[in-house]
């Protein structure tokens, strides 16, 4: 492996003992020591159950069924790898090393290899999930491991590699670059919904347009995608790691194996010999991650995208009345505005797949199929799209003084906090389930019944789920230290969530069973009992909405600034 | 709401607060009469800004009470803070909100209907004219203290609470918000400003309240303070400062020792 400067690779050392240092500190706190506890306990849980795979594999695939797999898998990760190289041009270093490191006596070959080999560490966990995932149906399982382990290490390398060569580009050419990214992937996510239109109404893949016949062809069984010329072609050089992966014996991996050790080794030298001043592209890159960085700590997920200049001419409406209540609910309608149009292209890549999901799980009658399917796309839209779309009180952590000082009762900046964030969920979620049935189906009460009960239940989850937050409020960013206490912390936040949504669903389905057994007994049709079991069920969520708004009030309340920010 | 009728803006008794175990505040207790500035200085650590996010409601209140403007605090909290701003010493404007935005939102929180024409006396006074279409996200260190201060001069608060107001502005801004605070208190608002700026609180203050490990070892005028610590008239407020808090001794210089 490479080394370079030894005073790059001491602050590595010290760098990881003061990471062993801090993890071991935290154990000694009652509440540090359970929480490692039950995130150790789900990491060995997991990671047993992946190498109980691994030692008992299922049948294996054919070697060639698991070399266009492992081809695929590597062509989907380096797609990641080259986006990632686009937006993060330069050697990227954290803001409190960058003019250190930059200022100090080394060579900046020796910087590359310092990143390196941090970035290599650093990969070593998603290389051993990733290897003992990936090789359980490989022809050897062991040898994929291996296989796998070398190419998630080589990742970083070729990352490196492009973010270096891009970054001596032009900054006008990159700029470029950027949109035409923006572009493809706009494409992508409409050739999607063709994809997803065509297979909802049920037509034949050969109608898509461009690309119809390959389509059908792919997703014939046993097909070969990399049989399309183009394809074939740009994915040549990963051929090695293909046939290196799914080798079955010893003899056939060696050869493959030094020949990929060889090319990560000759890329990593090359990554940190290129002539390529990347210093002033390196300091836009850091300070822009460490933004996004402290934008994540406040908000976390996609909300932590920078409002767009752009926008901000837009006039936003005042939507919930001109009072302090639609004055904060305001505020967030302009937050979602101008920040939300990365996460609405996610959302609706999300439930473009969701919808695709649930129409081919459940199968059987129409009436049957004319209620699952929406109530499954409400259920799966619902938690995906909250989870994303964090326009609540998980983006306010940084401003929960400024928003205590505010002269309104907790409860009503709770309910003025999340209603825009339920209303946009709530629209998004409506339009799919009447795009899905008018594609299938057709429209019917079960389907109006579905619809009417969804603000409820979205309001539910979101309320419950920033209940859960304002308990225990922790922005964990990737990168840093403390993961597994954090992991604890969020499978104890999960389960919290889980199991009140669980109660209250139960009531409301009580809430159902009650209207329509009533209505019954009191000779009402089968049409009336199901409306009056949905009144019902209607009833009984409202009721619970506004008891969790009580609540939302309270723990919002008992928020401490100087205990609970994070 | 006697304390109202009788000018008093803000009443402070027996405020106490702890933090896992270590006591931030202890027994404090001290009034603002309307019109009048107290300055709030103490060490690091003295509990300046946990006082003051008591009183504005951000952080319980674990012992004491509060009355701001007679109201209490604790028991009618959106009432008591209808009457009080606070500028906080690290201003986090919203990001997707402009500065003009930022008003009219503040506006419509505390129910100021004549808004337009005072954001743009305002927008003028704290030099922020020119920012007013930037996002949050995009304003300096200066720039968001004085929208910051806008924002709390907006609704005429009846008690201001500054924390380090003039942290991070230009000396045109401190000149600027000197002048504001200082119209503040002529049109009758009560000022509670904390600063470590001691010839800040000199020129403004018309009371010094001295927190040291979270109790108050001083409350009154200057000249007062100046008897009590100095004994000398020309003594500055650093003088008494370090002297009440028992600094001096610990002042670079002081010891005899040259710094490094």
């Amino acid at each position: 492996m490479i080394y370079g400067s030894p005073a790059l690779v001491l602050l590595l050392r010290l760098k990881l003992r003061g990471l062993v240092r801090r993890q071991w500190r935290r154990l000694r706190t009652p509440k540090g020591f359970v929480l490692t506890a039950i995130g150790l306990a789900a990491f060995v849980a997991w990671f047993a159950s992946l190498a109980f795979s691994v030692v008992h594999p299922a049948p294996p695939l054919a070697p060639e069924a698991a070399e266009l797999r492992v081809r695929a898998a590597g062509a989907f990760l380096c797609l990641i790898t080259l986006g990632t190289a686009l937006s993060n041009r330069g050697l990227y270093l954290p803001k409190n090393e960058i003019e250190r490191l930059f200022g100090a006596p080394v060579s900046r070959a020796d910087l590359v290899r310092y990143r390196l080999l941090a970035n290599g560490l650093r990969n070593l966990l998603g290389g051993i999930v990733l290897g003992l995932f990936g090789a359980k149906r490989m022809p050897a399982p062991g040898l994929a491991f291996v296989g796998i382990l070398l190419g998630m290490q080589t990742l970083p390398v070729v990352n490196q590699i492009l973010a270096i060569a891009l970054g001596g580009l032009e900054r006008r050419a990159a700029a470029i670059m950027r949109r035409a990214g923006s572009l493809l992937l706009a494409a992508a996510v409409a050739a999607l919904g063709v994809l997803v239109f065509v297979l909802l109404s049920r037509r034949s893949l050969e109608t898509v347009p461009l690309a119809g016949s390959w389509l059908a062809d792919v997703l014939a069984r046993d097909a070969d995608p990399f049989a399309h010329p183009l394809l074939g072609f740009v994915t040549l050089p990963l051929v090695a790691w293909a046939r290196m992966i799914a080798a079955e014996t010893v003899p056939q991996f060696l050869p493959w194996f030094l020949a990929c050790l060889g090319l990560h080794l000759v890329l990593a030298e090359l990554c940190a010999r290129v002539p390529i001043d990347y210093r002033e592209l390196s300091l836009h890159t850091s300070a822009r991650a460490a933004s996004r960085m402290a934008r994540l700590r406040r908000g976390g997920g996609v909300a932590a995208t920078r409002a767009s200049r752009g926008a901000a001419s837009w006039r936003i409406p005042w939507l919930f009345g001109g009072g302090p209540l639609g004055a904060i609910a305001w505020r967030k309608c302009a937050s979602m505005a101008r920040k939300a149009k990365g996460a609405f292209w996610v959302s609706l890549v999300a439930l473009l797949f969701i919808t695709l999901f649930a129409s081919r799980l459940v199968n059987g009658p129409p009436e049957e199929e004319a209620l699952y399917t929406p109530s499954l796309i409400a259920i799966l839209g619902t938690v995906y799209l909250c989870s994303g779309l964090r326009f609540d009180f998980r983006e306010e952590l940084e401003r929960m003084d400024v928003i205590r000082a505010w002269p309104l009762a907790p409860a009503r900046v709770f309910l003025a906090s999340l209603l825009p964030e339920v209303v946009l969920v709530a629209l998004l979620v409506m339009a799919t389930i009447l795009v899905q049935a008018l594609l299938t189906h057709g429209l019917s009460v079960l389907v109006g019944g579905v619809l009417a009960c969804l603000p409820f239940l979205v309001f539910t989850w979101v309320a419950l789920d920033n209940i859960v937050f304002l308990l225990a409020p922790v922005h964990f960013v990737p990168g840093q230290d403390g993961f597994v206490q954090n992991a604890g912390r969020r499978m104890i936040q999960a389960c919290l969530l889980l199991l009140s949504f669980l109660v209250f669903s139960a009531t409301g389905a009580g809430g159902f069973v009650a209207g329509y057994l009533g209505a019954g007994a009191l000779g009402a049709s089968e049409a009336v009992a199901r409306v009056a079991g949905v009144a019902g069920l209607l009833a009984v969520l409202f009721a619970g909405d506004a008891l969790l708004v009580l609540a939302g009030g309270a723990v919002l309340r008992r928020f401490d600034v100087a205990r609970d920010r994070g | 709401m006697e304390s109202a009728a009788d000018g008093l803006a803000l009443v402070v008794e027996g405020l106490g607060r702890a933090y896992d175990g270590t006591r931030a505040l202890e027994g404090l207790s001290f009034e603002v009469i309307a019109g009048e500035i107290v300055g709030l200085v103490g060490p690091n650590g003295a509990g300046k800004t946990t006082a003051l996010r008591s009183i504005a409601g951000i952080l319980p209140i674990q012992e004491g009470c509060v009355r701001v403007c007679g109201h209490d605090v604790a028991r009618s909290e959106v009432a008591a803070k209808r009457q009080l701003a606070w500028v906080p010493d690290d201003p986090q404007p919203f990001d997707s909100l402009t500065v003009e935005e930022h008003l009219e939102f503040t506006a419509a929180l505390y129910g100021v209907t004549d808004w337009r024409a005072r954001a743009e006396q305002l927008l003028a006074s704290f030099e922020l004219t020119e920012k007013r279409a930037a996002l949050g996200g995009e304003l300096s260190r200066g720039m968001r203290q004085k929208l910051a201060c806008a924002q709390a001069w907006l609704p005429r608060p009846r008690l201001m609470l500054l924390d380090e107001p003039l942290s991070g502005l230009d000396p045109r801004g401190i000149r600027s918000a000197r002048e504001a605070i200082r119209a503040l208190a002529l049109a009758g608002t009560a000022v509670l400003l904390s600063s470590h700026q001691l010839e800040l609180i000199e020129a403004l203050a018309d009371r010094i309240l001295i927190l040291d490990r979270g109790r108050r070892v001083f409350l009154g005028t200057l000249a007062e303070a100046r008897i009590l610590h100095a004994g000398a008239s020309g003594t500055s407020l650093e003088e008494i400062f370090l002297a009440a808090t028992g600094e001096r001794d610990r002042a670079p210089g002081s010891s005899g020792a040259e710094p490094p």
